[in-house]
């Protein structure tokens, strides 16, 4: 993985840079012993590795804008860091580069119950949000299956979703108010507790901005009532086909299902095996689905999820008799990755989004890669919304299957992109899919989302690396352009 | 305005935006142009009109999305979901009669480029929340994407939630692709009347924080009771209303349920009433008549934390006075009289933490006191630089979100 140049005069200098971020973040937030940077180099997507040149823990929002304004009068590059469970390699460190940790961000400031909202430092974890709020009634919707480690901040970064979000949305859905420090260390209070505030909507941009925008220091996510019933149903079908159709046939009744996730066969028995959920092992496809909201709703729709299943010849239903079997049914899909772990030294799971009528045509797809590849892949979605998770096994120590599984990966998106979908669902672009972002935007697409970024980092000191394959300088982009295609620096660093 | 620019297609659209940047003359951009008089007064000589860049291009209902061009009509659009018993859940209202445009003339365009949504806003989320993907001409006279066609995306900056509410400052778009969700089957509403603002404000958050699932909040002065169609009673005191969608028996259920929860004297509305009552709150009905809109009497529209509503009715009725209507967190306010009252309605909102906008007053109001709410510098910065890279001529609607 190529990454920008490191800067030879910012290596020289780390000394003196390490005693002026003493200054600001006294004690040990300040870190520059390798062993100690270690726990740095990689995040989620453990193929990447670099080691940080420092690494520095703030505590304070004053501190956030004194290391950065500090960085940007040196010209040192900032990679921010949530938990470091995204799978996209957004927090890749730089070895030029300080890694900004936001870990020590771990409090809720405010439960306002009235406004239905919690405001809360960036390093609080996605299901500590839910924690304080569940014993009155409440709950935050996104869940990605990270949701014990993952920190709310990260889920901003990145847009995250989970397997709810058909109906509830993903995180930019159920946000209403950040506060930014941008890389010259402005505090930027944007939004609140209140809906669509007037002006451009930057909550929006900087909501999935993989850390390329600003640095997220406080966040204030909309709390929802837990519905009063949830239920679920294992529904197993004997093709992939048959599945697929059932999906389809569910939403265009105009069912709304809370998740609606599905899993190839492989995926099926390899669950199984590590969970024992209760899946049926002779089904190729399997569906959980699960409806929330009053009783008598969920009564009705799960009737009619369950009658449209069998008119697609589901070959197993059954509905969770009590809470710990619907648990048991979700062990079984929340279990799929560790699952995969004991089958295999290494997997890598993708993320594209397809629409989802293409999906038996897309499955046949990625079969054929996999014999082309000769790796092994287990399937595993959220089916309602298309998001696809192919998990690509493979062995790392052998470096021609990493470098198979990176191509198969690869042509996984291109696939996806082909068929009218999408680079990525919820992971995030960051190094992983970064060099395939031209298979879905052209130049000048790419060139305007450039152009937020010198908004917000003229510099380029933010988290450079990441989503963009190309490095295009603020000061060419701002010139005005009649013709189309040309590139009019060709001796730029294109990584 | 002296001339007229109506591109057909994407490329006449190209060719009309490098006229402008080569010849260095600002345009007004507009959809139909319904909520044209919606922003601070652009002084340009030549209107763009994105209304003839129509047809829907592709509609999949299990899919959930609806491409078209962005100068569709929303009545096409609705329309057309109907068929197929889907809609545009952020309920979009129709603000052009406020201005004196005839009902229905709106463009789904319009709609996303002004970021409105209308009482299912409380549960379905804002117009920025359904805009899945575009196809856009810049200020730079180039055409550009960004999202995609499907419900679920995080490839690459969210540009669609830039261009939500940007008001056609920073690129023209051509193509929307939305995300579009069963229609809500029948509708009902519980009616608590005869109650203080704050009692009813207080009844309206006890039903957003139940687990009925309410899809609209609404806290209707008696005096507003009276603009707005057949079957809210006409007591004195306000009136708590809250409706609820869905299957027939769901919507039965929750009303009796949130009634005997809430307690105290209350009414019900059926399909149709409800139906009709709540389009008249989505688009502000009831200050759309025909002396206001010819007056442009001012009309302020403000987006507040929900429990705040209270104490800003509270002190705004003290000081300066007028007529108010609460829908979910937006409360609609025009002063009385013809003055903007901007001082003490945007001190009023800066004290709880909300957006006031003014959504309608004479242009010379508008000119004079800004019609958005003042941002920090910080923010006024970046939004400046962002204008500048999308429309560096400043040929886009120059001059309509603020300076």
């Amino acid at each position: 993985m190529r990454m920008p140049e490191p800067d030879a005069a910012v290596i020289a200098a780390r000394a003196e840079l390490v005693a002026a971020l003493r200054a600001i973040v006294p004690g040990e937030g300040v870190i520059e012993e390798e062993r100690e940077l270690l726990a740095y180099e990689t995040d989620g997507l453990t193929a990447y590795r670099e080691l940080p040149m420092l690494v520095v823990l703030p505590e304070t929002t004053e501190q956030v804008a004194a290391v950065l304004k500090l960085c940007h009068g040196r010209g040192v590059k900032i990679v921010p860091r949530g938990a470091g469970t995204g799978l996209s390699g957004g927090a890749l460190p730089l070895r030029d580069g300080v890694t900004l940790g936001l870990g020590r961000f771990n409090r809720i400031l405010e439960i306002d119950y009235d406004n239905l909202c919690v405001v809360t430092q960036p390093g609080v974890t996605n299901l500590a949000i839910t924690r304080a709020v569940e014993d009155q009634g409440f709950y935050y919707a996104p869940d990605p299956s990270s949701q014990i480690a993952c920190s709310i901040g990260g889920n901003v970064a990145e847009n995250s979703g989970g397997v709810h979000c058909l109906k509830y949305g993903v995180t930019t859905n159920n946000i209403t108010g950040v506060e930014v420090v941008t890389m010259a260390g402005d505090v930027l209070r944007i939004g609140g507790r209140h809906a669509d505030p007037a002006g451009y909507d930057l909550l929006g941009v900087i909501t999935g901005s993989e850390g390329l925008l600003g640095v997220i220091t406080e966040v204030t996510v909309k709390i929802r009532p837990k519905p009063e019933c949830t239920r679920a149903a294992l529904v197993g079908f004997p093709t992939i086909r048959a599945g697929a159709t059932c999906v389809s046939r569910v939403i265009s009744e105009g069912i709304i299902p809370a998740g609606m996730e599905m899993m190839d066969k492989f995926a099926i028995e390899a669950a199984e095996a590590f969970a024992h959920a209760g899946y049926p092992l002779d089904a190729e496809s399997l569906l959980i689905v699960e409806l929330d909201g009053t009783v008598s709703e969920v009564d009705d729709g799960m009737a009619r999820v369950i009658a449209i299943a069998r008119e697609c010849d589901a070959t197993h239903v059954r509905e969770n008799a009590d809470e710990a079997e619907r648990e048991r049914f979700w062990s079984g899909r929340k279990s799929a990755f560790p699952a995969m772990g004991r089958l295999s030294p290494d997997y890598i799971c993708m993320d594209g989004t397809i629409p989802r009528g293409r999906l038996p045509d897309v499955l046949d797809g990625i079969t054929a890669l996999s014999r082309k590849h000769d790796l092994r892949v287990a399937n595993v979605f959220h089916a309602g919304d298309g998001n696809l998770h192919p998990l690509i096994l493979y062995d790392a120590n052998d470096s021609d299957q990493l470098a198979r599984a990176e191509a198969f990966g690869a042509d996984i998106l291109k696939l996806c992109v082909a068929e009218g979908g999408v680079l990525s669902g919820e992971h995030g672009i960051g190094v992983e899919k970064r060099d395939l972002m031209p298979t879905m935007f052209d130049d000048t697409d790419l060139k305007h989302q450039q152009r937020l970024k010198c908004a917000f980092d003229p510099d380029g000191l933010l988290n450079p690396g990441k989503m963009f394959p190309e490095l295009h300088r603020c000061a060419e982009l701002g010139k005005m352009h009649v013709h189309h295609g040309k590139l009019p620096f060709p001796h730029l660093p294109r990584f | 305005m002296d001339v007229q620019v109506r591109p057909a297609d994407e490329s006449e659209l190209i060719d009309a935006i490098r006229g402008l940047t080569a010849a260095g003359t600002p345009a007004q951009v507009n959809g139909a142009g319904t909520k044209q008089r919606f922003g601070r007064p652009v002084n340009a000589g030549v209107t763009l009109q994105l209304d003839g860049l129509t047809g829907i291009q592709a509609y999949a209902p299990d899919e959930l999305t609806l491409t078209c061009g962005a100068g569709t009509s929303l009545e096409t659009v609705e329309s057309l979901l109907r068929e197929h018993d889907q809609e545009l859940a952020f309920e979009p209202p129709d603000l052009g009669p406020l201005y004196g445009a005839p009902p229905g003339g709106a463009t789904i365009g319009g709609v996303l480029g002004c970021n409105l949504a209308g009482s299912r806003r409380v549960r379905a989320g804002g117009a920025r929340d359904h805009f899945l993907g575009f196809r856009a001409v810049s200020g730079r006279a180039e055409a550009f994407k960004a999202g995609g066609h499907v419900v679920k995306n995080v490839t690459g900056y969210d540009l669609c939630k830039l261009l939500a509410g940007s008001f056609g400052t920073l690129a023209a778009l051509s193509e929307v692709t939305v995300k579009v969700l069963p229609r809500a089957g029948r509708t009902g509403t519980l009616l608590l009347p005869g109650r203080s603002v704050a009692d009813a404000v207080g009844l309206l958050i006890a039903a957003w924080q139940s687990r009925l699932e309410p899809s609209g909040l609404s806290c209707v002065p008696p005096e507003i009771v009276p603009l707005l169609p057949p079957g809210l009673p006409a007591d004195a005191g306000c009136i708590a209303a809250i409706r609820f969608e869905g299957p027939e028996g769901s919507v039965l259920d929750r009303l009796t349920r949130m009634r005997d929860q809430l307690g105290g004297a209350s009414l019900q509305l059926g399909d149709e009433q409800s139906r009709a009552v709540w389009k008249a709150l989505t688009d502000a009905a009831p200050f759309a008549d025909a002396a206001s809109v010819q007056a442009e009497r001012p009309l302020w529209r403000l987006s507040l934390p929900p429990a705040s509503a209270a104490s800003v009715i509270d002190r705004l009725v003290g000081r300066p006075g007028g007529a108010w209507l609460l829908d979910g967190g937006m409360l609609w306010f025009a002063p009385a009289g013809d003055a903007s009252a901007s001082t003490e309605v945007r001190a009023e909102t800066e004290r709880v933490g909300g957006a006031a906008t003014l959504l309608r007053a004479p242009p010379s109001v508008r000119a004079a006191e800004g019609v958005f709410p003042r941002q920090s510098d910080g923010i006024e910065r970046i939004a400046a630089a962002i204008r500048s890279g999308f429309d560096p001529a400043g040929v886009l609607n120059p001059g309509r979100m603020g300076a």
